[in-house]
């Protein structure tokens, strides 16, 4: 099978671990949190309905082989019902798919040589890259190898896979940013030098979603031969510097915002060095050499892609060799290596075979839309269906020339998953609460500009209800098309003149009294329900070790306040086992592995007494006291590092120098075997032969074992005494 | 040094050797033991010294890590392939012991390097798998009267030796370097990981005795193991008059790189 990367030879072990968890999960004997932990890392996330799940591949660059792509197609197809999908970072993601089955799934595609790995949680995601790279007539070059050879490398390394959150990486073939470079983590833009070498600028800790940033350029040029090491450095101070504890201020720009941008460049540096030192080999680039630059671009409308039509798809890329297949960041697929002699019959063919359509509004199928509220947890608005809706209404109408390049981007709330920012005009939904109930409302946003020193996001310019989103869209754009300049960028255009034409529409869709007479302003698109805003519920992003420890100390908030103070217990000593790697079977195994661990290490001893309580079944705690420990140990997990270590306490100095006398006395009460005897011995180097030594030892196995020991060492024992239940032993230093 | 409470916790069970004790510990901790090429016998030799506390471990090597190590040089993991093998053995060292100085060199051993690379350490490792290097390695160890230990592994034998100033040397057995053919090459020969394993770790148990003092030493004694057979024993040699380096007419008297066919395949 001709592949596109190197899988890590490790990543066979992970899938058995993997699927034997959902065996333990299965039977019982872990919980559903556990098993996230271990699930999101692996590419699968569980969808809105419970018990059905998703599946992400990673596919470098959008790029696959064309025998990969049909045998992806019939592991689909035996295991779900549902369309494929493109995603944004182009991979493709299954749906519907039964939690046992997402193990086989993983195996399936390990012989066709593709993975989920990282398709989900703290991990290097999918490495992504400008949709027409190696076959633009103008790009500066080829980013394709460096993408796939990255892809390679980072998926070997192991601490690709515990991050503290999602790290991105993009490349794009030349200065118009068309693989969003500078929006990324970590983004390299094409670039040749005045030598004529091959290099890139670099941009770093961009992102959209919440505080959103555009990527700060650690590098005007740098030669291609260090794409590796920046990356690497890159992860290494994500790794090192990034707040493992907050999960939404953990991705790569709260460093920076932390850090401020000098010292962020400064901490980089510092890596990079030590990095370049550490000598690593080159990324091992492969030139997929393709014979004939011309394409077909094939708009997936919203990246849902049938069973039926990839069919059709594959039948038209077999005819152009394995490398023939690409899927864009706009969700749609191009077939490339077309002859420019057949591109015109090519398209007639699939025309006929109803792919692409003789003429359409093309701007409706390089749209983006987040998943929304019917799929994603954290969603407001069903953004999927404003999309719907909008091509709908467009479809009705006729065709608007001069719009081709148009980007719409509609995301369900706030986080930018539909990358609104970079829109020339997009949405994102929020609810609105008019006469006294919840209207499915969006923001509008537009003007953003993407490239080399370029990148602005869009701004926000309005708000309007979902409802009368496709109207204005069509004003707008009836307008646009007539007064937009052919050439003239969105960004221009927007800055000229669009920005008051939104404004001026804007105003005839905001009257208050439209609310009242048209019920279905209380709808979101599509939907038979009346909008609410209640169950959605917090989504699994970035499923892991911090949330399961949260949501511990909300279980026990929440049993405290509802009296239920054994179990606020069990919950309190559960939180920061996992920090320890210790399995739990039972909850209420929890307390005693808790004082084992924690109590008189990191915990004062004062609180062992609920211990013993909660052991003997003396269950009458008082609500004072739970909070205090509860808020002992909540504290203890605020000054945990982040390697997940923890202060301990001051040992009170055991050691007294009774005055007067001449002997060195030391108390080795509490001191396990055979510990009190190393103890004892280094105190015994540390005087003369003929000098004497005074020790406290406790009952029972110490006392047994070690003046016998000493004795073994020659040293001699000259008195043992009990008092009370411990033992006060003389003894005098030997050869 | 002050051996703290994590210290004693750590190397309690060989403190509490009377052989060892905390002084013990501490002559391990002010030693600086060099390891030449992290490999098959370095990888066991190297995690085994930063488990006991030797305070200053040496590493030269001038190889990246690569698949083919993975069998058997076991301070290299499959996250590590393409990486320095200087950096990859120290992330493992720091990982035992995080308290282990190390200090890499990411070069191979030649005459140049080797006297001002060796002056430092009290005690030198050989881990190399050809024998040119060999050589260069007794013969710069007994023209500076260092100690090292000798080791050499194929296929399912194994022997070992320790040197120290004035007992025997590797030449006063092999006084050459065995012609082209004799010895098969690497990548004829091939080698079970734990053969290495059990000789990098006896390597390892040599320097530690070494360091304390303590034992008796492979000196003058030739360690062979034919793991094949699973047959351990002991030959004794002595110190050969005619040595030409350690001999009374030493016709060796400055450290020199001798030619013989260099293994096709990677260092091990
Ligand atoms: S933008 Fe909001 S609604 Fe859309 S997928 Fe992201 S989190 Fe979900
Ligand atoms: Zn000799």
């Amino acid at each position: 099978m001709q592949t596109i990367y190197e899988l890590p030879p490790n990543l066979e072990k992970e899938i058995i671990e993997y699927e034997n968890l959902i065996h333990e999960y299965e039977n019982e004997k872990i919980d559903k949190q556990k098993l996230r932990a271990h699930r999101v890392p692996m590419g699968v996330y569980e969808q809105r309905i419970d018990d059905t799940f998703m599946v992400r591949v990673r596919i470098p660059g959008g790029n696959i082989t064309v025998s990969q792509f049909k045998e992806l197609i019939n592991i689909v197809k035996k295991y779900s019902d549902k369309d494929l999908h493109i995603t944004t970072r182009q991979e493709i993601q299954l749906h519907n798919i039964k939690l046992e089955d997402t193990a086989k799934i993983m195996k399936e595609l390990l012989k066709i040589g593709l993975s989920t790995r990282g398709g989900g949680g703290n991990t290097v995601r999918n490495i992504i890259g400008s949709h027409d790279s190696g076959i633009s007539e103008n790009e500066i070059f080829d980013i394709t190898p460096y993408v796939v050879a990255l892809t390679e490398r980072m998926i070997q390394e192991s601490d690709s896979w515990t991050l503290p959150r999602k790290f991105k990486i993009a490349f794009s073939n030349g200065p118009d940013d068309t693989g969003y470079a500078t929006v990324n983590d970590l983004g390299f833009i094409a670039k040749i030098n005045e030598k004529g070498e091959k290099g890139f600028a670099v941009y770093i800790a961009g992102g959209m979603g919440a505080n959103s940033n555009v990527g700060i350029k650690i590098f005007d040029f740098v030669s291609d031969k260090e794409v590796y090491n920046i990356a690497k450095s890159a992860k290494n101070l994500f790794d090192k510097y990034g707040n493992r504890k907050n999960r939404h201020k953990a991705r790569l720009r709260f460093v920076l915002y932390s850090l401020g941008r000098e010292e962020f460049i400064k901490k980089f540096f510092e890596e990079y060095e030590k990095v370049k030192k550490q000598n690593f080999n080159e990324l091992k680039l492969r030139d997929v050499q393709i014979q004939n630059k011309g394409f077909i671009e094939i708009p997936i409308f919203l990246g849902d892609l049938s069973f039926e039509n990839a069919e059709k798809i594959l039948s038209v890329a077999q005819r152009f060799g394995e490398n023939s297949l690409r899927f864009t960041p706009r969700q749609n697929i191009i077939i490339k290596n077309i002859p420019e002699k057949d591109k015109e019959n090519i398209k007639e063919e699939l025309i006929k075979n109803g792919l692409i359509k003789n003429a359409y509004n093309i701007f409706l199928y390089n749209a983006v839309s987040c998943a929304g509220a019917s799929t994603c947890r954290l969603g407001i608005c069903l953004s999927k269906n404003l999309l719907k809706a909008i091509k709908d209404k467009f479809e009705q109408n006729s065709l608007l020339l001069n719009l081709d390049d148009l980007k719409i981007n509609i995301s369900g709330c706030p986080n930018s998953c539909g990358q609104h920012l970079l829109a020339d005009i997009g949405f994102f939904g929020k609810a609105k609460k008019i006469n006294g109930k919840y209207v499915p409302f969006y923001y509008i946003v537009a003007g953003a500009e993407v490239g080399e020193d370029k990148t602005k996001f869009a701004e926000k310019i309005g708000e309007i209800a979902a409802l009368d989103i496709p109207d204005f869209l069509m004003d707008f754009l009836n307008i646009s098309a007539k007064e937009k300049r052919p050439n003239e960028k969105w960004s221009e255009y927007y800055k000229r003149d669009g920005r008051e034409k939104i404004l001026n529409i804007i105003k005839k869709y905001s009257y208050m009294e439209n609310f009242s007479k048209n019920k279905n302003y209380y709808f979101d698109w599509y939907d038979d329900k009346e909008f609410s805003i209640l169950n959605k519920i917090e989504g699994e992003c970035s499923a892991g070790l911090f949330d399961l420890i949260d949501y511990d100390f909300k279980l026990a908030d929440q049993m405290i306040s509802e009296n239920k103070l054994s179990d606020a217990v069990i919950y309190i000593s559960r939180a920061l086992l996992i920090t320890k790697g210790l399995e739990i079977k039972n909850d209420s195994d929890s307390p005693v592995l808790f004082k084992e661990n924690f109590i008189g290490k990191h915990i004062d001893e004062k609180y062992a007494n609920i211990i013993e309580n909660f052991i003997n079944k003396k269950r009458d705690f008082n609500v004072d006291e739970i909070k205090e420990f509860y808020n002992e140990v909540k504290k203890l997990y605020n000054q945990m590092d982040n390697s997940l270590r923890f202060p301990e306490l001051k040992k009170d100095e055991k050691e007294v120098k009774i005055k007067g006398e001449e002997i060195l006395f030391k108390d080795f009460r509490g001191v396990p075997c055979p510990l009190n005897f190393v103890k004892t011995k280094l105190v015994l180097e540390t005087i003369n032969i003929g000098e004497k030594l005074k020790i406290l030892l406790d009952d029972g196995e110490p006392i047994e074992n070690v003046p016998a020991s000493l004795k073994g060492e020659g040293h001699k024992v000259l008195k043992q005494t009990k008092i009370e239940n411990y033992w006060e032993v003389l003894i005098e230093k030997g050869v | 040094m002050i051996l703290d409470d994590n210290d004693i916790l750590r190397y309690s069970r060989q403190i509490i050797l009377k052989e060892v004790g905390g002084k013990g510990q501490e002559k391990l901790f002010n030693a600086k033991v060099l390891i030449v090429g992290a490999g098959g016998l370095g990888s066991p030799a190297g995690l085994y010294l930063a488990a006991s506390g030797i305070g200053t471990v040496g590493i030269i090597d001038g190889d990246n890590v690569d698949l083919t190590n993975l069998q058997r040089q076991i301070i290299h993991f499959s996250s590590d392939l393409n990486k320095a093998k200087v950096e990859s053995a120290e992330e493992k060292i720091k990982a035992i012991n995080p308290k282990i100085n190390v200090i890499k060199y990411k070069e191979r051993l030649n005459a140049e390097n080797i006297a001002s690379t060796i002056k430092d350490f009290d005690f030198i490792i050989d881990g190399t798998d050809n024998f040119p290097a060999k050589f260069l390695i007794n013969d710069a160890c007994v023209l500076l009267k260092k100690p090292f230990s000798h080791a050499g592994i194929l296929r399912f034998d194994g022997q070992t030796f320790t040197h120290i100033p004035g007992g025997a040397c590797y030449r006063c057995i092999f006084p050459e370097l065995p012609p082209k053919g004799v010895i098969p090459s690497c990548s004829e020969a091939g080698i079970l990981g734990p053969v290495a394993g059990i000789i990098g770790s006896v390597q390892a148990l040599e320097t530690i005795k070494f360091i304390l003092g303590i034992g008796n030493l492979l000196i003058n004694r030739l360690f062979i193991m034919n793991a094949f057979e699973m047959n351990f024993r002991i030959v004794n040699f002595k110190k050969n008059k005619e040595c030409p380096i350690c001999g009374e007419n030493p016709s060796i008297k400055e450290i020199k790189e001798y030619e013989q066919p260099v293994c096709e395949l990677k260092r091990n």
